[in-house]
Protein backbone atom coordinates (compact mmCIF):
# COMPACT_ATOMS: atom_id res chain seq x y z
CA UNK A 1 0.00 0.00 0.00
CA UNK A 2 1.66 3.01 -1.06
CA UNK A 3 1.17 5.20 2.34
CA UNK A 4 1.90 8.39 0.05
CA UNK A 5 -1.33 8.56 -1.20
CA UNK A 6 -3.41 11.59 0.33
CA UNK A 7 -6.19 10.59 1.92
CA UNK A 8 -9.76 10.99 0.48
CA UNK A 9 -12.09 9.13 3.04
CA UNK A 10 -13.66 11.41 5.25
CA UNK A 11 -16.70 10.76 7.26
CA UNK A 12 -19.99 12.68 5.89
CA UNK A 13 -23.33 10.17 6.16
CA UNK A 14 -24.46 9.18 10.00
CA UNK A 15 -24.57 5.55 9.26
CA UNK A 16 -20.90 3.95 9.62
CA UNK A 17 -20.10 0.45 8.51
CA UNK A 18 -17.29 -0.91 8.44
CA UNK A 19 -15.53 -3.95 6.80
CA UNK A 20 -12.27 -6.04 6.00
CA UNK A 21 -10.70 -5.27 2.86
CA UNK A 22 -11.67 -4.16 -0.79
CA UNK A 23 -13.52 -6.79 -1.79
CA UNK A 24 -15.76 -6.38 1.15
CA UNK A 25 -16.61 -2.96 0.47
CA UNK A 26 -17.95 -3.61 -3.41
CA UNK A 27 -19.95 -6.56 -1.55
CA UNK A 28 -21.86 -4.14 0.71
CA UNK A 29 -21.95 -1.20 -1.34
CA UNK A 30 -24.02 -3.23 -3.68
CA UNK A 31 -25.83 -5.09 -0.95
CA UNK A 32 -26.87 -1.60 0.59
CA UNK A 33 -27.95 -0.04 -2.94
CA UNK A 34 -30.08 -2.65 -3.08
CA UNK A 35 -31.50 -2.12 0.49
CA UNK A 36 -31.56 0.99 -0.56
CA UNK A 37 -29.73 2.18 2.76
CA UNK A 38 -27.72 5.66 2.67
CA UNK A 39 -24.45 4.49 4.71
CA UNK A 40 -20.71 5.49 4.19
CA UNK A 41 -18.44 2.28 3.82
CA UNK A 42 -15.26 2.28 5.54
CA UNK A 43 -12.48 -0.56 5.15
CA UNK A 44 -10.55 -1.31 7.85
CA UNK A 45 -7.79 -3.56 6.10
CA UNK A 46 -7.84 -6.42 8.30
CA UNK A 47 -8.93 -7.89 11.25
CA UNK A 48 -5.14 -7.46 12.96
CA UNK A 49 -5.72 -4.12 12.36
CA UNK A 50 -9.06 -3.19 13.51
CA UNK A 51 -8.27 -2.49 17.08
CA UNK A 52 -5.61 0.72 15.92
CA UNK A 53 -8.32 1.25 12.75
CA UNK A 54 -11.55 1.72 15.50
CA UNK A 55 -9.34 3.97 17.95
CA UNK A 56 -8.34 6.44 15.20
CA UNK A 57 -11.67 6.03 13.25
CA UNK A 58 -13.84 7.24 16.97
CA UNK A 59 -11.19 9.85 17.62
CA UNK A 60 -12.22 11.62 14.13
CA UNK A 61 -13.90 14.78 14.94
CA UNK A 62 -16.98 13.92 12.51
CA UNK A 63 -17.53 10.95 13.89
CA UNK A 64 -17.96 12.42 17.46
CA UNK A 65 -20.37 15.04 15.80
CA UNK A 66 -22.55 13.46 13.21
CA UNK A 67 -22.07 9.48 13.39
CA UNK A 68 -25.40 8.07 14.88
CA UNK A 69 -25.26 4.19 14.07
CA UNK A 70 -22.09 2.44 13.03
CA UNK A 71 -21.83 -1.29 12.34
CA UNK A 72 -18.39 -3.94 12.22
CA UNK A 73 -18.47 -6.71 9.71
CA UNK A 74 -15.91 -9.28 10.06
CA UNK A 75 -15.44 -12.73 8.82
CA UNK A 76 -15.64 -15.67 11.59
CA UNK A 77 -12.24 -16.96 10.33
CA UNK A 78 -9.30 -14.45 8.79
CA UNK A 79 -6.67 -14.48 6.89
CA UNK A 80 -2.66 -14.29 8.16
CA UNK A 81 -0.82 -13.55 5.20
CA UNK A 82 2.86 -12.90 7.20
CA UNK A 83 4.26 -16.80 8.11
CA UNK A 84 2.99 -19.77 6.80
CA UNK A 85 0.00 -19.80 8.23
CA UNK A 86 -3.14 -18.96 5.90
CA UNK A 87 -6.12 -18.90 7.63
CA UNK A 88 -6.74 -18.74 11.48
CA UNK A 89 -10.37 -20.06 12.48
CA UNK A 90 -12.43 -18.56 15.51
CA UNK A 91 -16.07 -19.20 16.60
CA UNK A 92 -18.26 -16.42 16.05
CA UNK A 93 -18.49 -16.28 19.39
CA UNK A 94 -14.93 -15.57 19.57
CA UNK A 95 -14.32 -13.10 16.82
CA UNK A 96 -17.07 -11.47 18.48
CA UNK A 97 -15.52 -11.31 21.97
CA UNK A 98 -12.57 -9.82 19.73
CA UNK A 99 -14.72 -6.79 18.03
CA UNK A 100 -15.94 -6.06 21.51
CA UNK A 101 -12.76 -5.89 22.95
CA UNK A 102 -11.52 -3.35 20.10
CA UNK A 103 -14.74 -1.26 20.47
CA UNK A 104 -13.69 -0.93 24.45
CA UNK A 105 -10.01 0.21 23.60
CA UNK A 106 -11.81 2.77 21.38
CA UNK A 107 -13.68 3.74 24.27
CA UNK A 108 -16.79 2.91 22.60
CA UNK A 109 -20.00 0.88 24.11
CA UNK A 110 -20.74 -3.16 23.24
CA UNK A 111 -23.63 -4.76 21.66
CA UNK A 112 -24.38 -7.27 24.09
CA UNK A 113 -25.07 -10.04 21.53
CA UNK A 114 -24.28 -10.44 17.54
CA UNK A 115 -26.69 -8.58 15.31
CA UNK A 116 -28.36 -6.57 17.83
CA UNK A 117 -27.19 -3.25 18.11
CA UNK A 118 -26.75 -0.83 21.45
CA UNK A 119 -29.16 1.52 22.24
CA UNK A 120 -27.21 4.66 23.47
CA UNK A 121 -25.87 6.63 20.60
CA UNK A 122 -23.93 5.87 18.70
CA UNK A 123 -25.87 2.83 17.85
CA UNK A 124 -23.40 0.02 17.38
CA UNK A 125 -23.78 -3.53 16.09
CA UNK A 126 -21.29 -6.37 15.03
CA UNK A 127 -22.39 -8.70 12.91
CA UNK A 128 -20.36 -12.46 12.18
CA UNK A 129 -20.11 -13.50 8.91
CA UNK A 130 -21.79 -15.74 7.62
CA UNK A 131 -24.31 -15.59 9.54
CA UNK A 132 -23.16 -14.73 13.49
CA UNK A 133 -23.81 -18.33 14.16
CA UNK A 134 -21.88 -21.04 12.12
CA UNK A 135 -18.06 -20.58 11.17
CA UNK A 136 -16.89 -19.46 7.91
CA UNK A 137 -16.76 -15.98 5.35
CA UNK A 138 -18.28 -13.93 3.27
CA UNK A 139 -17.85 -16.27 0.23
CA UNK A 140 -19.53 -19.07 2.58
CA UNK A 141 -22.65 -16.56 2.36
CA UNK A 142 -22.28 -15.82 -1.24
CA UNK A 143 -22.09 -19.71 -1.70
CA UNK A 144 -24.94 -20.14 -0.09
CA UNK A 145 -27.13 -18.08 -1.59
CA UNK A 146 -26.49 -19.91 -4.88
CA UNK A 147 -25.78 -23.50 -4.34
CA UNK A 148 -28.30 -25.51 -5.56
CA UNK A 149 -27.78 -29.43 -4.41
CA UNK A 150 -26.68 -29.45 -8.98
CA UNK A 151 -24.93 -26.47 -8.80
CA UNK A 152 -23.08 -28.35 -5.85
CA UNK A 153 -21.85 -31.74 -7.45
CA UNK A 154 -21.04 -29.64 -10.52
CA UNK A 155 -18.33 -27.82 -8.90
CA UNK A 156 -17.28 -31.03 -6.60
CA UNK A 157 -16.78 -33.50 -9.88
CA UNK A 158 -14.62 -30.56 -11.46
CA UNK A 159 -12.53 -30.31 -8.62
CA UNK A 160 -12.31 -34.37 -7.89
CA UNK A 161 -11.03 -34.30 -11.83
CA UNK A 162 -8.65 -31.98 -11.19
CA UNK A 163 -7.39 -33.85 -7.92
CA UNK A 164 -7.21 -37.12 -10.11
CA UNK A 165 -5.14 -35.64 -12.54
CA UNK A 166 -2.48 -34.47 -9.77
CA UNK A 167 -3.52 -30.98 -8.72
CA UNK A 168 -4.24 -31.33 -4.90
CA UNK A 169 -7.13 -29.96 -2.99
CA UNK A 170 -7.17 -26.50 -2.50
CA UNK A 171 -6.51 -25.06 0.85
CA UNK A 172 -9.50 -22.96 1.11
CA UNK A 173 -12.12 -24.89 -0.35
CA UNK A 174 -14.84 -22.80 0.34
CA UNK A 175 -12.68 -19.57 -1.70
CA UNK A 176 -12.22 -22.13 -4.30
CA UNK A 177 -15.51 -23.20 -5.30
CA UNK A 178 -16.58 -19.45 -5.01
CA UNK A 179 -14.29 -18.64 -7.93
CA UNK A 180 -15.26 -21.68 -9.79
CA UNK A 181 -18.72 -20.72 -9.68
CA UNK A 182 -17.75 -17.08 -10.91
CA UNK A 183 -15.84 -18.16 -13.42
CA UNK A 184 -18.96 -19.86 -14.67
CA UNK A 185 -20.12 -16.05 -15.15
CA UNK A 186 -17.60 -14.50 -16.87
CA UNK A 187 -15.96 -13.09 -14.08
CA UNK A 188 -12.70 -14.09 -14.59
CA UNK A 189 -11.32 -11.24 -11.74
CA UNK A 190 -12.62 -13.72 -8.75
CA UNK A 191 -13.23 -11.29 -6.50
CA UNK A 192 -16.99 -11.72 -5.16
CA UNK A 193 -17.33 -7.54 -4.74
CA UNK A 194 -16.85 -7.56 -8.33
CA UNK A 195 -19.17 -9.84 -8.59
CA UNK A 196 -21.83 -8.12 -6.28
CA UNK A 197 -21.73 -5.05 -8.06
CA UNK A 198 -22.42 -7.12 -11.54
CA UNK A 199 -25.40 -8.41 -9.69
CA UNK A 200 -24.53 -11.86 -9.87
CA UNK A 201 -25.75 -12.61 -5.96
CA UNK A 202 -29.35 -13.34 -5.45
CA UNK A 203 -30.12 -10.52 -2.57
CA UNK A 204 -33.54 -12.18 -2.14
CA UNK A 205 -32.26 -15.81 -1.43
CA UNK A 206 -32.65 -16.74 2.47
CA UNK A 207 -28.77 -16.95 3.35
CA UNK A 208 -28.94 -13.10 3.16
CA UNK A 209 -31.42 -12.53 5.46
CA UNK A 210 -30.07 -12.30 8.86
CA UNK A 211 -27.83 -9.88 7.34
CA UNK A 212 -30.56 -7.73 5.70
CA UNK A 213 -31.90 -7.42 8.49
CA UNK A 214 -29.17 -6.47 10.44
CA UNK A 215 -28.24 -3.77 7.87
CA UNK A 216 -31.84 -2.33 8.14
CA UNK A 217 -31.87 -1.81 11.67
CA UNK A 218 -28.40 0.53 10.80
CA UNK B 1 12.05 15.60 28.71
CA UNK B 2 8.46 16.36 29.26
CA UNK B 3 5.82 13.21 29.30
CA UNK B 4 2.27 15.23 29.33
CA UNK B 5 1.30 18.40 29.04
CA UNK B 6 -2.17 20.23 30.36
CA UNK B 7 -2.41 23.37 28.54
CA UNK B 8 -6.11 25.84 30.60
CA UNK B 9 -7.46 28.91 29.49
CA UNK B 10 -4.62 29.71 26.70
CA UNK B 11 -5.08 31.18 23.43
CA UNK B 12 -8.00 28.96 21.89
CA UNK B 13 -7.76 26.08 24.47
CA UNK B 14 -10.57 25.91 26.77
CA UNK B 15 -8.75 22.82 28.37
CA UNK B 16 -6.27 20.15 26.45
CA UNK B 17 -4.37 17.33 27.22
CA UNK B 18 -1.82 15.67 25.53
CA UNK B 19 -0.14 12.69 26.76
CA UNK B 20 2.11 10.97 25.95
CA UNK B 21 4.70 12.80 24.51
CA UNK B 22 7.74 11.61 22.98
CA UNK B 23 10.86 12.15 22.23
CA UNK B 24 9.79 13.79 18.85
CA UNK B 25 5.71 14.89 18.76
CA UNK B 26 4.29 16.48 14.85
CA UNK B 27 1.52 18.31 15.35
CA UNK B 28 -1.07 18.27 12.92
CA UNK B 29 -4.56 20.10 12.40
CA UNK B 30 -6.89 22.31 10.60
CA UNK B 31 -6.29 26.13 10.36
CA UNK B 32 -6.80 28.18 13.75
CA UNK B 33 -6.77 24.39 15.70
CA UNK B 34 -4.04 26.11 17.36
CA UNK B 35 -1.00 24.07 16.40
CA UNK B 36 1.40 27.85 17.23
CA UNK B 37 -0.57 28.42 20.01
CA UNK B 38 0.76 25.17 21.46
CA UNK B 39 4.65 26.05 20.53
CA UNK B 40 4.09 29.03 22.32
CA UNK B 41 2.73 27.45 25.53
CA UNK B 42 5.87 25.52 25.40
CA UNK B 43 7.69 28.36 24.67
CA UNK B 44 6.29 30.60 28.23
CA UNK B 45 6.58 26.95 30.13
CA UNK B 46 10.14 27.30 29.68
CA UNK B 47 11.31 30.81 29.92
CA UNK B 48 14.32 31.63 31.02
CA UNK B 49 15.16 35.14 30.93
CA UNK B 50 13.64 38.69 30.22
CA UNK B 51 15.18 38.68 26.85
CA UNK B 52 12.85 35.58 26.19
CA UNK B 53 9.74 37.77 26.66
CA UNK B 54 10.83 40.22 24.63
CA UNK B 55 11.48 38.30 21.27
CA UNK B 56 7.99 36.16 22.23
CA UNK B 57 5.70 37.67 20.34
CA UNK B 58 7.47 37.65 16.85
CA UNK B 59 8.83 33.66 17.82
CA UNK B 60 6.05 32.28 15.36
CA UNK B 61 4.28 35.02 14.22
CA UNK B 62 4.59 38.46 12.71
CA UNK B 63 4.38 41.42 15.22
CA UNK B 64 5.73 44.89 16.73
CA UNK B 65 8.09 43.64 19.51
CA UNK B 66 7.96 45.41 22.64
CA UNK B 67 5.37 48.17 21.41
CA UNK B 68 1.74 49.17 23.04
CA UNK B 69 0.13 47.31 20.01
CA UNK B 70 2.07 44.05 21.00
CA UNK B 71 0.75 44.29 24.36
CA UNK B 72 -2.96 44.52 23.06
CA UNK B 73 -2.35 43.01 20.28
CA UNK B 74 -0.88 40.01 21.24
CA UNK B 75 -0.20 39.17 25.17
CA UNK B 76 -4.06 40.05 25.70
CA UNK B 77 -5.21 37.41 23.39
CA UNK B 78 -3.30 34.71 24.86
CA UNK B 79 -6.11 34.57 27.39
CA UNK B 80 -8.95 32.54 26.27
CA UNK B 81 -11.34 34.25 24.68
CA UNK B 82 -9.20 37.84 25.76
CA UNK B 83 -11.20 36.98 29.25
CA UNK B 84 -8.25 38.54 31.40
CA UNK B 85 -9.85 37.04 34.24
CA UNK B 86 -8.96 33.74 33.53
CA UNK B 87 -5.54 33.05 35.03
CA UNK B 88 -4.04 30.56 32.01
CA UNK B 89 -1.75 27.60 33.15
CA UNK B 90 0.49 25.18 31.17
CA UNK B 91 1.69 22.59 32.81
CA UNK B 92 4.18 19.68 31.98
CA UNK B 93 5.46 16.37 33.80
CA UNK B 94 8.75 15.55 33.47
CA UNK B 95 10.92 12.43 33.09
CA UNK B 96 11.95 13.11 36.47
CA UNK B 97 11.26 15.41 39.34
CA UNK B 98 8.34 17.46 40.25
CA UNK B 99 5.56 19.52 37.41
CA UNK B 100 6.08 22.45 35.61
CA UNK B 101 4.27 25.38 35.33
CA UNK B 102 3.55 28.67 34.09
CA UNK B 103 0.47 30.74 35.24
CA UNK B 104 -0.47 33.91 33.40
CA UNK B 105 -2.38 36.95 35.66
CA UNK B 106 -3.72 40.52 34.07
CA UNK B 107 -3.19 42.98 36.64
CA UNK B 108 -4.16 46.70 36.14
CA UNK B 109 -5.61 48.96 35.44
CA UNK B 110 -4.33 51.52 35.83
CA UNK B 111 -0.94 50.01 35.29
CA UNK B 112 -1.68 47.03 33.02
CA UNK B 113 0.57 44.11 32.79
CA UNK B 114 0.32 40.28 32.73
CA UNK B 115 2.60 38.63 35.64
CA UNK B 116 4.35 35.41 34.64
CA UNK B 117 4.17 32.70 37.43
CA UNK B 118 6.21 29.50 37.21
CA UNK B 119 5.72 26.59 39.32
CA UNK B 120 4.75 27.38 42.81
CA UNK B 121 2.01 29.68 40.94
CA UNK B 122 0.17 32.32 42.21
CA UNK B 123 0.48 32.10 46.07
CA UNK B 124 4.22 33.31 45.48
CA UNK B 125 4.29 36.92 46.28
CA UNK B 126 6.32 37.80 43.48
CA UNK B 127 6.29 36.83 39.16
CA UNK B 128 9.09 35.60 37.88
CA UNK B 129 8.56 37.79 34.80
CA UNK B 130 6.19 41.09 34.02
CA UNK B 131 4.97 42.41 30.80
CA UNK B 132 3.57 46.00 30.25
CA UNK B 133 2.96 47.21 27.08
CA UNK B 134 6.11 48.39 25.63
CA UNK B 135 8.35 47.14 28.52
CA UNK B 136 8.94 43.63 30.26
CA UNK B 137 11.13 42.73 32.84
CA UNK B 138 12.13 39.29 35.28
CA UNK B 139 15.39 37.90 36.48
CA UNK B 140 16.60 34.67 35.18
CA UNK B 141 15.37 31.08 36.08
CA UNK B 142 17.03 27.55 35.56
CA UNK B 143 14.89 26.27 32.83
CA UNK B 144 14.98 23.04 29.88
CA UNK B 145 16.91 24.98 27.13
CA UNK B 146 14.85 25.82 24.35
CA UNK B 147 15.37 26.51 20.83
CA UNK B 148 12.98 27.65 18.17
CA UNK B 149 12.88 27.29 14.34
CA UNK B 150 10.09 29.33 13.16
CA UNK B 151 9.17 29.53 9.00
CA UNK B 152 11.53 32.63 9.07
CA UNK B 153 14.93 31.98 7.97
CA UNK B 154 18.06 32.75 9.98
CA UNK B 155 20.32 35.51 10.06
CA UNK B 156 23.26 34.68 7.62
CA UNK B 157 25.94 36.07 10.17
CA UNK B 158 24.32 33.67 12.74
CA UNK B 159 24.69 30.67 10.63
CA UNK B 160 27.63 31.05 9.54
CA UNK B 161 28.94 31.30 13.49
CA UNK B 162 27.00 28.23 14.33
CA UNK B 163 28.55 26.65 11.47
CA UNK B 164 32.10 27.56 12.48
CA UNK B 165 31.02 26.11 16.00
CA UNK B 166 30.27 23.11 14.69
CA UNK B 167 33.42 22.86 12.73
CA UNK B 168 35.13 22.72 15.83
CA UNK B 169 33.78 19.58 17.28
CA UNK B 170 35.00 16.38 17.03
CA UNK B 171 33.20 15.13 13.44
CA UNK B 172 30.81 17.89 13.96
CA UNK B 173 31.73 18.57 9.36
CA UNK B 174 31.38 15.58 8.92
CA UNK B 175 28.23 15.00 10.30
CA UNK B 176 26.44 17.53 8.78
CA UNK B 177 27.95 17.06 5.61
CA UNK B 178 26.03 14.09 5.52
CA UNK B 179 22.96 15.25 6.71
CA UNK B 180 23.00 17.80 4.31
CA UNK B 181 23.81 15.68 0.96
CA UNK B 182 19.76 14.41 1.63
CA UNK B 183 18.91 18.05 0.02
CA UNK B 184 21.86 18.45 -2.21
CA UNK B 185 23.60 15.49 -3.28
CA UNK B 186 26.05 17.66 -4.79
CA UNK B 187 27.47 19.21 -1.66
CA UNK B 188 31.37 18.29 -1.23
CA UNK B 189 32.27 20.54 1.46
CA UNK B 190 31.38 23.30 3.43
CA UNK B 191 33.44 26.33 4.51
CA UNK B 192 33.09 29.62 7.11
CA UNK B 193 34.84 32.32 5.42
CA UNK B 194 34.95 35.73 5.70
CA UNK B 195 35.61 37.12 2.34
CA UNK B 196 33.25 40.23 2.77
CA UNK B 197 32.53 42.34 6.11
CA UNK B 198 30.56 39.46 7.04
CA UNK B 199 31.55 36.04 7.11
CA UNK B 200 29.24 33.37 5.84
CA UNK B 201 28.93 29.69 5.13
CA UNK B 202 29.95 28.59 1.71
CA UNK B 203 29.22 25.50 -0.17
CA UNK B 204 31.31 23.18 -2.49
CA UNK B 205 29.20 21.50 -5.00
CA UNK B 206 31.73 20.54 -7.67
CA UNK B 207 31.84 23.89 -9.41
CA UNK B 208 35.14 26.22 -9.59
CA UNK B 209 33.95 28.42 -6.62
CA UNK B 210 32.33 27.94 -3.58
CA UNK B 211 28.70 29.54 -3.77
CA UNK B 212 27.41 31.41 -0.64
CA UNK B 213 24.98 29.30 1.44
CA UNK B 214 22.63 32.17 0.99
CA UNK B 215 22.27 31.64 -2.74
CA UNK B 216 21.15 28.45 -2.01
CA UNK B 217 17.23 27.13 -1.45
CA UNK B 218 15.26 28.04 1.13
CA UNK B 219 14.99 24.62 2.07
CA UNK B 220 19.02 24.26 2.49
CA UNK B 221 19.52 27.42 4.64
CA UNK B 222 16.78 26.28 6.90
CA UNK B 223 18.20 22.50 7.60
CA UNK B 224 21.89 24.44 7.74
CA UNK B 225 20.72 26.22 10.48
CA UNK B 226 18.26 23.51 12.39
CA UNK B 227 21.15 20.89 12.06
CA UNK B 228 23.30 23.45 13.33
CA UNK B 229 21.91 24.62 16.39
CA UNK B 230 20.77 21.01 17.52
CA UNK B 231 24.48 19.76 17.50
CA UNK B 232 25.76 23.37 19.38
CA UNK B 233 23.14 24.94 21.69
CA UNK B 234 22.58 22.26 24.14
CA UNK B 235 18.80 23.12 24.12
CA UNK B 236 17.06 20.40 25.92
CA UNK B 237 13.51 21.08 24.00
CA UNK B 238 13.24 22.59 20.24
CA UNK B 239 9.90 23.93 18.35
CA UNK B 240 9.59 24.31 14.88
CA UNK B 241 6.96 25.36 12.94
CA UNK B 242 5.95 24.14 9.63
CA UNK B 243 8.94 21.68 9.77
CA UNK B 244 8.39 20.86 5.84
CA UNK B 245 8.60 24.51 4.88
CA UNK B 246 10.81 24.75 1.73
CA UNK B 247 11.87 20.94 1.96
CA UNK B 248 10.73 18.53 -0.84
CA UNK B 249 8.46 15.77 -0.18
CA UNK B 250 11.11 13.10 -1.55
CA UNK B 251 13.38 13.88 0.80
CA UNK B 252 11.95 14.12 4.29
CA UNK B 253 12.29 10.56 5.70
CA UNK B 254 15.81 11.15 5.23
CA UNK B 255 15.54 14.43 7.12
CA UNK B 256 13.20 12.99 10.14
CA UNK B 257 16.04 10.10 9.98
CA UNK B 258 18.18 13.07 10.99
CA UNK B 259 16.00 14.81 13.57
CA UNK B 260 15.72 11.81 14.96
CA UNK B 261 19.16 10.50 15.11
CA UNK B 262 20.22 14.14 16.54
CA UNK B 263 17.56 14.56 19.15
CA UNK B 264 18.69 11.33 20.20
CA UNK B 265 22.53 12.06 20.46
CA UNK B 266 21.96 15.36 21.74
CA UNK B 267 19.05 14.76 24.39
CA UNK B 268 17.02 16.83 22.75
CA UNK B 269 12.57 16.77 22.48
CA UNK B 270 11.52 17.91 19.97
CA UNK B 271 7.77 19.93 18.65
CA UNK B 272 6.92 20.28 15.07
CA UNK B 273 4.48 21.57 13.64
CA UNK B 274 3.32 20.49 9.61
CA UNK B 275 0.27 20.73 6.99
CA UNK B 276 1.92 17.97 5.06
CA UNK B 277 0.45 14.61 4.58
CA UNK B 278 3.86 14.02 3.10
CA UNK B 279 5.52 15.55 5.92
CA UNK B 280 3.23 13.35 8.38
CA UNK B 281 3.93 9.53 6.31
CA UNK B 282 7.98 10.65 6.02
CA UNK B 283 8.02 11.04 9.56
CA UNK B 284 6.75 7.90 10.21
CA UNK B 285 8.36 5.70 8.22
CA UNK B 286 11.62 7.26 9.40
CA UNK B 287 10.90 6.22 12.71
CA UNK B 288 9.57 2.82 11.66
CA UNK B 289 13.47 2.26 11.18
CA UNK B 290 13.94 2.89 14.31
CA UNK B 291 14.35 0.59 17.41
CA UNK B 292 12.14 2.52 19.68
CA UNK B 293 9.71 4.53 17.81
CA UNK B 294 10.09 7.34 20.23
CA UNK B 295 7.42 9.75 18.11
CA UNK B 296 3.89 10.78 18.60
CA UNK B 297 1.72 12.63 16.53
CA UNK B 298 -1.08 15.03 18.23
CA UNK B 299 -3.53 15.83 16.02
CA UNK B 300 -5.73 19.15 17.13
CA UNK B 301 -9.02 19.10 15.92
CA UNK B 302 -12.10 20.85 16.91
CA UNK B 303 -15.04 19.51 18.44
CA UNK B 304 -18.10 21.09 19.34
CA UNK B 305 -16.57 24.37 19.89
CA UNK B 306 -13.48 23.31 21.73
CA UNK B 307 -10.27 22.10 20.71
CA UNK B 308 -8.66 18.61 21.96
CA UNK B 309 -5.78 16.72 21.25
CA UNK B 310 -5.89 13.02 19.54
CA UNK B 311 -2.33 11.30 20.18
CA UNK B 312 -1.63 8.63 17.37
CA UNK B 313 0.82 6.01 18.57
CA UNK B 314 2.55 3.55 15.81
CA UNK B 315 0.03 1.63 14.91
CA UNK B 316 -2.83 3.84 14.76
CA UNK B 317 -1.29 6.50 12.73
CA UNK B 318 -0.33 3.11 10.08
CA UNK B 319 -3.93 2.25 10.20
CA UNK B 320 -5.04 5.98 9.53
CA UNK B 321 -2.57 6.44 6.58
CA UNK B 322 -3.34 2.64 4.96
CA UNK B 323 -7.42 3.03 6.04
CA UNK B 324 -7.24 6.69 4.37
CA UNK B 325 -8.20 8.30 7.43
CA UNK B 326 -7.14 12.03 7.67
CA UNK B 327 -4.46 12.94 10.52
CA UNK B 328 -3.48 16.03 9.03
Amino acid sequence: MDLRKVPHRPITKTKQLLVEGRTSELFFAAFLRHLGIDAEIHDFCSVSELRPFLRAFCARPEFKQMVQSFAVVRDAEFSVKAGQIETVCETPQQAFASVCSSLAAAGQLTPPLPAVFTQAAPKIGLFILPNCRDPGMLETLCLESVMTSRVCACIEQFFSCMEREGNARPRNLIKARTFAFLACKDIYDPLIGRASQKGIWPWVNDAFLPLKNFLLEL
Amino acid sequence: MLKSLQIDSFRGFRKLQIEPLRRVNLVTGENDTGKTGLLEALYLLLLSNANQIGAFSSAFRSSQRNSEDDFRGFWEWLFFEKNTKLKPLIRAKPTEGTDMTCQLVYAGPPHEHVQIYQDAETNQPQPKFNVAPGSYGGGNTTRLKILIQSTHLGEPVNDAELYNRVSLTASGEERILELMRVVEPRLQKLRYSKITNQPLVYAHLGFAHFLPATQMGQGFSRLLTLFCEMMVSEAKVLLIDEIENGIHYSVLTEIWKGISALAESEDIQVFATTHSWGCIVAAHEAFAATDGYDFALHRLQRVKGDVEAITYDREMLETSLKGELEVR
